[in-house]
């Protein structure tokens, strides 16, 4: 790292180590293949032009490269003016799911599950976020509040108090 | 309108094609046109030399100002001068 900081060639390291997740990071949000591999070579690029900034303090590189990459993603919404994607797989949709539940739901799971992605849309663009991270992406906390740059405590609170809040506005609809 | 667009994981591109897309020397022209960007919209007051400039011509004037007199000074110090050789004793001529 200290070595890439004076030589930008060897970065690619790096680079060759890091590409894959980046880009089907960013692909999950964006569902374009051309774009995604546009935006992951813009977070790559951005990363390497700002890496003198970056300080090792117990934070991972990757998670240094996620979070250039989730306001890549949030920039390029901004200009699109497109839906956001969200991704998940059934599995992940079913998890998330039965975490709100409360108990004495009678719904069937696939009338709970639409009724939850009608939920989602209330949420904030910070609130997706730690959704994604936490339950369609099945990240740690620690991973988590690395990538928001909370502590992994703040990580837990914040997701909880979304899923409070989902369950409740699934209470009221 | 909608704000978010749910969808179900599809096909994710495969590895042939993620590596098709790695290219380590366009990340180095990027970087490199970022530099280029950076130093060409770099503000004014950031360059160094303009700064020393302005410190410099700030220090002149204030020099300037602080040597110039005022006529009403100039006035007072002539007179001052002036008592002074009046005071003085006339030499004595044989």
């Amino acid at each position: 790292m200290q070595k890439a900081q004076k030589d930008p060639a060897l970065f690619a390291p790096l680079y060759t180590r890091h590409f894959k997740p980046i880009f089907l990071f960013i692909f999950r949000r964006i569902s374009e293949e051309e774009r995604a591999g546009d935006l992951t070579a813009l977070v790559f690029s951005k990363a390497l032009y700002n890496l003198h900034t970056y300080n090792y303090r117990g934070l991972p590189f990757s998670a240094w490269l996620y979070r250039i990459a989730l306001n890549e993603i949030q920039a390029h919404y901004r200009q699109t003016k497109k839906e956001r994607v969200v991704s998940f797989s059934s599995e992940a949709l079913s998890m998330l799911s039965q975490d709100i539940r409360e108990e004495e739901a009678t719904q069937l799971q696939e009338e709970r599950e639409q009724a939850l992605l009608l939920t989602l849309e209330d949420l904030s663009e910070e609130e997706m976020v730690y959704i994604e991270l936490r339950f369609f992406e099945g990240r740690s906390f620690r991973e988590i509040a690395d990538i928001q740059q909370v502590t992994e405590n703040n990580a837990k609170v914040k997701t909880y108090r979304i899923i409070e809040r989902l369950r409740k506005i699934l209470i009221r609809k | 309108m909608a704000k978010y667009k749910f969808q179900k994981k599809s096909n994710e591109p495969s590895d042939e094609f993620i590596r098709s897309k790695m290219d380590f020397n366009k990340i180095l022209q990027q970087q490199q046109h970022l530099n280029n960007y950076k130093k060409a919209t770099k503000p004014l007051y950031k360059n160094k030399f303009f700064l020393g400039f302005m410190v410099l011509v700030g220090v002149i004037c204030l020099l300037l100002i602080f040597d110039e007199q005022s006529p009403e000074e100039a006035q007072v110090k002539g007179n001052k001068d002036s008592s002074v050789v009046d005071s003085l004793q006339k030499p004595l001529i044989p």
